[in-house]
């Protein structure tokens, strides 16, 4: 009982990094010699220290803390039964559901909302009715139920959601609960609000977006045609999440509006994937813009080059020969094998010698790929 | 035109290699980055005669020398990089200077060490040299050592060949930097032989302890924009390694958008002009050892 208690002390030490350490090692004894302990510092709200170090420990505790915390839901202490809400949402055990949704009638409406979000974190659709109740009460509480309601998901939890979009003040809050829950054969629910005022329209592109991506099934290209001056815009909005989301959207158009954002994105990780796939989509139609990208200082001459490859605009790949980057330079004598020039011939035979041995390599692969043409010929 | 990522890439081969990634270098493939991918490695299934992903991974796992390992690993990581990248850093890092000479010469010591990791051609290895001579406090009797580990081969033979194009700056039409330190022949600018001086450039693995023999009694490790690529146990290793490398005074400076903040016991931040730098906090050596382990054998040592 002792050595509980040294290492219980420890839990108060200044050093985050030893009060992790000392959890840690907690693990290896019953959760009987020490779990009553803990209850007892997170209920002492006199000293802030003690229950800090209990709420460290509870939260790291995870599984074997649920019967604990089950119990101080019931705390006659609000911030004792916000923090066993929050602690149950994030071990995210089924057991606690019994618990948590009678919770949501709390007189404290932090307990409500702190209950609500446990809820969400838990992901029982059995939580979907009981949230739904609480749809009207306080903003704070309504909004705390939609979001929970949208990590949750399913048919029961969209179809509440579509309800929500009837009322104009919960929009914000619908709208990204939607985009968590939502799937694709919801986006026509969301449709008519693009062409509605700002900011509503961002919204709803964004969870147009997300839906489509995450599931794979993006838009035809000419669901986008109307809307490409607004994406355009969203370019430059101060909003990252609607800038990224016109962006997808963007790449999805298949419209040259979009080439200098996709050619600027590819320094992106974020988006150069999607920047990658515009460009592609684009054609013909992107080889001078690329050619010319090709050129300027800061462009990641990489994937051009190799855009420009699978484009089958080998000849274009010729005046980047002499790259500065090897592995431009590796592309050009790959893609150029397949041009039956003399100049080609020249090129290749100016890699053969070069410093890199891949770009080597390459450029004997496409001399030797060229001779065996031409001996079939 | 649409692509189809399935034609160039099965979902099942791009997990292959991006759980093969993971495994051997700690590095992250956040999403499905499949057309990335295959922008950057296609080239090798050309070269090695391969006819799919597949078979690509099945040559990388049977080849013993590692040495295919090493080439897909540089060609997924980033190797964006240019001279004087993130100034305000590099102010910091030159104010620090006065304060780190004082520190050797407690020691009687005349040697400063720097390591640029993940250094790829050489550009942040060279900036921290020229600002290290620009300072104009080891000028006499010093020995400055820095030196670049990266995992690319050909990234390092250019670094070693210092000669650059204007891909390797941001000059935005300003070229001071050029005229100064570098002199122009074509489109080509070679920096100039005093700033090469001192520059040294090595194979590695940040993962591998074997990177990092020899390597220790370090002032100063740049390590930016590596971290936020790498899983969490590769981060703890790569930690421990620079943790060993440094002196007890070194200072530790990662991406801005990196933190080590919760992440470590071993380094604590300082907020030097809006900068956050890493400090080695004051234990001993460390090799593989809980903070708190580190912490018991502190206070025998100080009850000896």
């Amino acid at each position: 009982m002792q050595e509980i208690q040294e290492i219980l002390n420890k839990l108060k030490d200044n050093n985050w990094w030893v009060r992790k350490n000392t959890i840690e090692n907690l693990l290896a004894y019953p959760e009987d010699s020490y779990l009553s302990i803990l209850e007892e510092w997170l209920r002492n709200g006199d000293d802030a220290l003690l229950r800090n170090a209990a709420m460290e420990a509870f939260s790291t505790l995870g599984e074997k803390a649920v019967r604990s915390l089950i119990l101080l839901l019931k705390d006659e202490d609000p911030d004792v039964r916000i923090f066993a809400a929050n602690v149950l949402g994030d071990i995210g055990n089924a057991e606690a559901l019994s618990s948590l949704i009678p919770a949501l009638a709390d007189p404290d409406v932090n307990v409500k909302i702190a209950s609500a979000e446990a809820l969400g974190k838990i992901g029982s659709e059995k939580a979907v009715t009981a949230l739904a109740k609480l749809i009207g009460d306080t903003t704070w509480v309504t909004m705390a139920a939609i979001e929970a309601i949208g990590e949750i998901g399913g048919d029961n939890a969209l179809s509440v959601l579509h309800k929500c979009l009837e009322k104009e003040e919960y929009h914000g809050m619908t709208f990204a609960a939607i985009e968590k829950a939502g799937t694709h054969h919801f986006i026509r629910h969301l449709t008519p609000f693009v062409d509605k005022e700002t900011g509503l329209r961002e919204l709803a592109l964004k969870a147009i977006v997300a839906i489509a991506d995450r599931e794979g099934t993006k838009p035809m290209p000419s669901y986008f045609t109307s809307l490409i001056p607004l994406l355009i815009d969203l370019q430059h909005s101060a909003r990252p999440e609607f800038k990224k989301a016109a962006f997808i959207a963007l790449c999805w158009s298949e419209d040259m509006r979009g080439f200098q954002y996709f050619i600027e994105a590819l320094n992106d990780e974020e988006l150069q994937e999607y920047a990658i796939n515009g460009l592609f989509s684009l054609g013909k139609r992107a080889v001078p813009g690329i050619i010319d990208a090709l050129k300027k200082e800061g462009a990641n001459r990489v994937i051009l080059a190799k855009v420009l490859s699978m484009l089958g605009e080998n000849s274009a790949l010729l005046r980047f020969a002499g790259d500065d980057d090897a592995e431009v330079r590796t592309e050009v004598a790959l893609a150029i094998g397949n041009l039956k020039t003399p100049k080609a011939t020249e090129i290749l035979l100016l890699l053969e010698q070069d410093a890199i041995d891949e770009v080597r390599a390459a450029a004997q692969l496409s001399l030797r790929n060229k001779k065996d043409t031409g001996k079939l010929a | 035109m649409t692509l189809s990522k399935k034609d160039l890439m099965s979902e099942e081969e791009f997990t292959l290699l991006k759980e093969l990634i993971n495994k051997e270098f700690g590095i992250q493939l956040k999403g499905d980055k499949r057309l990335t991918f295959h922008t950057k490695v296609s080239h090798r299934l050309n070269i090695l005669g391969l006819k799919s992903y597949r078979d690509y991974y099945e040559f990388i796992i049977s080849d013993s020398s590692r040495e295919e390992l090493f080439t897909l690993a540089s060609h997924i990581t980033n190797n964006e990089t240019y001279f004087f990248r993130e100034k305000m850093q590099l102010e910091v890092f030159s104010n620090l200077l006065k304060g780190i000479k004082k520190e050797r010469l407690k020691k009687n010591q005349h040697i400063l060490k720097i390591l640029s990791l993940a250094c790829s051609s050489g550009e942040e290895a060279y900036t921290l040299n020229i600002l290290v001579q620009e300072s104009g406090l080891f000028m006499w009797d010093w020995d400055i050592r820095i030196i670049g580990i990266d995992i690319d081969k050909n990234a390092l033979k250019k670094a070693k060949g210092a000669s650059y194009t204007k891909n390797s700056f941001r000059l935005n039409g300003n070229i001071d930097i050029v005229n100064k330190y570098f002199t122009a022949e074509g489109d080509r600018y070679n920096l100039r032989k005093i700033f090469t001086k001192n520059v040294a450039f090595r194979h590695g693995n940040l993962l591998d302890i074997n990177s990092f023999t020899d390597i220790n009694d370090i002032d100063v490790v740049f390590c930016r924009n590596v971290l936020i690529y790498m899983n969490d146990s590769a981060i703890s290793r790569i930690i421990k390694n620079l943790y060993n490398s440094l002196t007890d005074s070194g200072y530790l400076f990662i991406g801005s958008a990196e933190s080590l903040i919760q992440r470590t016991g071993l380094f604590s931040p300082e907020y030097n002009n809006g900068i956050i730098v890493y400090r080695k906090n004051q234990h001993r050596h460390c090799e593989g050892q809980s903070p708190e382990a580190i912490s018991r054998r502190d206070s025998s040592l100080r009850s000896e």
